[in-house]
């Protein structure tokens, strides 16, 4: 346990919890997820973030804070690879689905028999593919509906394979490789369409979200992230909050000349869909190149949130998190959309932790920032202004063309990178893996060169203030602050599921899987996998009517690079500056993928 | 050093169309041809594997203008966005000593030339054989001699 805050609000919090048996009813007028969520399907597990609301809370509740301690491993599953595994499991009727980081095999297992496979469907991807992906060949998950599981491939098809059978339904073809494309994201379910999107920020492309239709496969619109409003798909319809978001065209007159070309903001990271609003928000990745002094300008529409219409991509609002982003802060973490009252008003939201170190409050119909607050130390900005939406930097951390900045936190992985958090509906608190990092920079000089990486800085991370890299923390959404916080040693790159049991589970990159009290922060229970975790937890019923809890284990990513691709420890800047931060993680962890099934006996 | 950098990176662009131009007349090009070289040190039926020495690696990879331009070639050419400062990342670390497709000079220029399966490019035809032979060099350097960086 860190003691985070140790002033007076930090004893109250303990003292009040100590008093109360939840603090769902210290919390009883906060937050709710949407209407929407109510739905009787917690026995299954269909798509990574739960819901469309990405509250990633599960109502089942025989595994709880009392019994915990009895978890025993019910079944295990090679998947066969050695790249990291930050995929989700699916649980669809009594099977269940994974797919593995690149070749991106998707595997069938049968529940009523221990998991044994029932089959395999193998999409073939390019090997040359492993050479455009800028951070481990990984892949986030696939969705479930209408019959099919529909993923993306680390070569650029959205694929749907037949739930029952294993047969290809479709595969469409929506990026090129050779200009540095790759898709790692879990497509977002959208009634009848899936959004995906593009991964290859530090390749220079030019990024872009797209739907598709899920019965054929059709791609229905495709919205890129740079260049003149009818490729941004912006239309009448638009309607951003803040006027640094209006203009004609911005796309372009916020870059020199033609660099919106290849400046990056592809989307890789999570999305969510309001049915009630119908409008779909997704994050956009950095702008390349990293060397921030190659592009003055806002850099739209990078680093930033998308409201768009579903059915036409037509966008609604945006906001940029961080304009004219200097530090590799992509915009693409989970929103996760709930509705509260806000001073008095009862407001639809969205609560997004950004890269940049803040954990945002949104009105989602509006795009609204009513809150901001910092759940890392941040030397890179003081703040956002809440009647500019801006982000404020801090001159003196302003990365420079030839010179060495120190201590700049968060770090380009930011306070948070792509490991989903989870909301429960009991505790009404937000649980956020999370990274304790920052770091030292150089600007270099770089060309663009098409399939190539566009960066053009030299990094070293390092761990924040505190020594420790990574940080499980419960975070009050109405006041912004944190209400305990666990610390780890690295990163927590795993996501996370909060359950009606009042348990949380997580990973660590040493490969312990944590089941921890929702409530308190206390450590209940761990179990020592076989490779570090990177992967998102999911819990579901068996067809025993038992509750089990499923995480890969497989450890690589961004941070587990110095693992899975086997990278020098003595070059810091290797893996884009992260290897510098990991040097001790070869020592105790080695790669292999398994995905592990836990119940109580 | 910054513009060293870049000037070697134009001047790059523009060998490349040379280099693209020099494919289709061999005439010239014969002194940085790739010689014929095994990636492995078995053979069946008691042969000997192709060691492939070259002249041109040999000299090369003693010659350190040559290896100090492959290293600005390094940058210019982005090979650092792959292998960082040689450790590694979106590409393999070339930091070993033992490479999966070999770690002669010819072995690494033949990797340059042709690209492998996994994600590495082929930069023949992009840059002129002479800088690949000059980029080897530089490579070879990293495991010889590897420093933290």
């Amino acid at each position: 346990m860190m003691e985070w805050n140790k002033g007076p609000a930090w004893y109250a919090a303990v003292f009040t919890a100590s008093l109360l048996t939840s603090w769902a009813f210290f919390s009883a007028q906060a937050q709710t997820p949407p209407t929407f969520t109510n739905t009787n399907d917690d026995k299954e597990w269909t798509m990574p973030a739960k819901n469309v609301a990405s509250t990633r809370y599960s109502s089942l509740d025989q595994i709880n804070s009392k019994n915990v301690k009895d978890l025993k491993v019910a079944f295990t599953f090679s998947t066969g690879t050695e790249k990291g595994a930050e995929g989700a499991p699916l649980v669809i009727g009594d099977t269940m689905y994974v797919v593995t980081p690149y070749p991106n095999i998707l595997f069938a297992l049968d529940l009523t028999k221990n998991g044994a496979l029932k089959w395999r469907y193998d999409p073939k991807p390019s090997p040359a593919a492993q050479g455009e992906a800028c951070c481990d060949v990984v892949n986030r998950g696939a969705v479930f509906t209408d019959g099919k599981i529909i993923y993306n491939t680390l070569d650029d098809y959205t694929v749907a394979v037949d739930a029952n059978t294993g047969k290809e339904a479709w595969r469409t073809k929506m990026g090129e490789i050779n200009k540095g494309e790759t898709m790692t994201m879990a497509p977002l379910l959208m009634k009848d369409k899936v959004l995906v999107g593009d991964s290859g920020g530090e390749m220079g492309v030019r990024g872009w979200g797209a739907a598709l239709d899920v019965k054929t496969g059709k791609i229905v619109w495709r919205a890129y992230n740079t260049g003149p409003d009818k490729d941004v798909l912006i239309g009448s319809d638009f309607k951003p909050f803040y006027d640094s978001e209006k203009g004609k065209d911005l796309g372009v007159s916020t870059w020199p000349a033609d660099s919106w070309q290849h400046g990056g903001g592809s989307v890789w990271g999570w999305a969510s869909y309001d049915p009630d609003l119908n409008l779909v928000y997704y994050g956009v990745s950095n702008p390349g190149p990293w060397n921030s002094s190659l592009r003055p300008g806002d850099n739209k529409w990078t680093a930033g949130l998308w409201a768009r219409n579903p059915d036409t991509g037509q966008a609604r609002w945006f906001y940029q998190y961080s304009p004219h982003d200097l530090y590799d802060y992509d915009g693409v973490n989970e929103v996760i959309l709930l509705d509260m009252d806000w001073q008095g008003q009862p407001r639809k939201v969205l609560v997004h932790p950004d890269r940049n170190g803040y954990v945002y409050v949104m009105d989602r119909t509006t795009g609204e920032v009513l809150s901001a607050n910092p759940f890392q130390d941040i030397t890179s900005s003081t703040g956002v202004d809440l009647k500019t939406g801006r982000l404020q930097y801090v001159a003196a951390k302003q990365p420079k063309v030839g010179e060495t900045v120190t201590d700049i936190c968060p770090a380009p992985p930011g306070a948070k990178d792509w490991q989903p958090s989870a909301f429960s509906n009991k505790s009404k608190l937000l649980y956020i893996p999370h990274n304790n990092l920052c770091f030292d920079t150089k600007e270099l000089d770089v060309g663009y060169i098409e399939g190539t990486p566009y960066v053009g800085t030299e990094v070293h991370m390092h761990a924040g203030h505190g020594g420790n890299r990574g940080e499980y923390a419960a975070w009050d959404i109405a006041n912004g602050k944190k209400v305990w916080a666990i610390q780890e040693n690295f990163p927590v790159w795993s996501g996370t599921v909060v359950t009606a049991g009042d348990v949380a589970f997580y990973g660590t990159m040493d490969g312990w899987f944590k089941a921890i009290d929702a409530n308190s922060g206390d450590l209940l229970w761990q179990f020592k996998t076989g490779s570090g975790i990177i992967g998102q937890p999911v819990t579901y019923l068996g067809p025993d009517g038992k509750q089990y809890v499923a995480i890969l284990s497989g450890v690589g990513g961004w941070s587990g690079a110095i693992v899975a691709g086997q990278i020098d420890r003595r070059d810091g800047t290797a893996a884009l500056g992260f290897v510098n931060a990991m040097k001790d993680l070869p020592d105790v962890t080695t790669t292999g993928g398994t995905l592990y099934v836990f119940a109580i006996p | 050093m910054k513009y060293v950098a870049l000037l070697a990176f134009c001047a790059g662009l523009i060998l490349a169309a040379m280099a693209r131009a020099q494919e289709s007349s061999p005439s010239g090009a014969d002194k940085y041809a790739l010689p014929p070289v095994s990636l492995v040190p078995i053979t069946p039926g008691g042969g000997t594997p192709i060691e492939g020495k070259s002249k041109i690696g040999e000299e090369y990879e003693k010659s350190p203008e040559h290896i100090q331009a492959g290293k600005l070639l390094f940058s210019a050419m982005n090979c650092s966005g792959c292998h960082s400062s040689g450790g590694g990342g979106m590409g393999l670390n070339l930091m070993l000593p033992t490479k999966v497709y070999g770690s002669s000079i010819e072995n690494l220029a033949a990797t340059i030339a042709e690209g492998r399966p996994n994600g590495m490019p082929s930069f023949r035809g992009f840059i002129p054989m002479e800088q690949i032979w000059e980029l080897a060099a530089y490579v070879k350097t990293l495991s010889v001699n590897p420093t933290d960086k």
